[in-house]
């Protein structure tokens, strides 16, 4: 019993994984389900975020000296907002043509 | 072994904050609430940061996610605004059940691996790891200063090229858009 306790209440490295593959699989699940295109963008952001505490929680875990993991986590915090630039840009693009922000409206000319 | 209280309270705060912000970002009606719980998760996110040490990496977070991308999705929603939020709520289609399905039994497979490598004493001990050496502030920017202007200084010069590309792409894609409405 006092395993357990110990096991769910002294905070490790498999804490930190587990919240970024909860928030991952919850970031696909949206990403997959939603119908608005910026739902979907936001999803996608959600799952950037849980790789990036992987980075961090590896990097803080096991690397102390060269932290590398935070560098690499600042990259691509930096990818993640030109991700977002480029898609939103797009999607006004398509949203000028269309006038619906439906994913389902974008099927590829298929009607 | 000594079980620090407070810091298993903060990162159950926070984690538990993620997720439910999380959740309910997906299953809001409207897509400005669904923003605004987006915000809650990156903020939130930052918080677990300060716990691993990374507070140069919290503030980035914050400035980034926090503040600069949620500007740019409300611009895109008071372009795109539209009443009907029902229509583009979740789909009911079977795509949304066999996401559901697939997605609980990769979890479910997942947490089984990670249970049974912890009962796998010999080799679990990099996951079950402790925080034991903690960061120091000065460390931190150290490695981060050496890290981005020595060992990674090209992928820092190709980021600045790719924002570049970005900026120019995103101009040209508009002013081509402009030239195509005259």
């Amino acid at each position: 019993m006092t395993d357990t306790i110990n096991l769910i209440f002294d905070i490790g490295l498999y804490h930190y994984l587990f919240l970024a593959l909860v928030l991952f699989l919850i970031g696909f699940f949206g990403a997959i389900v939603s119908k608005n295109i910026l739902k979907v963008l936001i999803s996608v952001e959600f799952m950037l975020t849980a790789v990036n505490i992987n980075f961090i929680a590896f990097a803080s875990f096991f690397d102390n000296i060269h932290l590398q993991g935070f560098v690499f986590s600042l990259f691509y915090i930096a990818v993640g907002a030109v991700e977002i630039a480029i898609a939103l840009a797009i999607f006004y693009l398509m949203f000028q043509s269309k006038q619906s922000v439906n994913t389902e409206d974008y099927n590829g000319g298929k009607e | 072994m000594e079980i620090d209280i407070l810091k298993s309270l903060i990162f159950f705060g926070f984690a538990g904050a993620i997720i439910l912000f999380a959740l309910l970002s997906i299953f809001s009606m409207r897509i400005l609430y669904s923003l605004l719980s987006a915000v809650c998760v990156f903020f939130a996110t930052a918080g677990i940061y300060f716990l691993l040490g990374a507070d140069y990496n919290a503030v980035i977070q914050i400035a980034v996610y926090g503040i600069a991308i949620p500007i740019l999705f409300v611009l895109a929603i008071m372009f795109t605004s539209d009443k009907i939020d029902k229509k583009t709520y979740l789909t009911i289609q079977p795509r949304f059940f066999f996401s559901f399905l697939g997605l609980g039994a990769l979890f479910l497979s997942l947490i089984y691996l990670i249970a049974t490598s912890l009962s796998l004493s010999s080799n679990s001990d990099w996951i079950m790891q402790k925080q034991t050496m903690f960061i120091n502030k000065y460390q931190m920017f150290s490695a981060l200063s050496t890290g981005i202007f020595t060992n990674y200084a090209l992928a820092f010069e190709l980021f600045s090229v790719l924002l570049l590309i970005v900026i120019v792409g995103i101009s040209t894609l508009n002013l081509s858009k402009e030239k195509t409405d005259d």
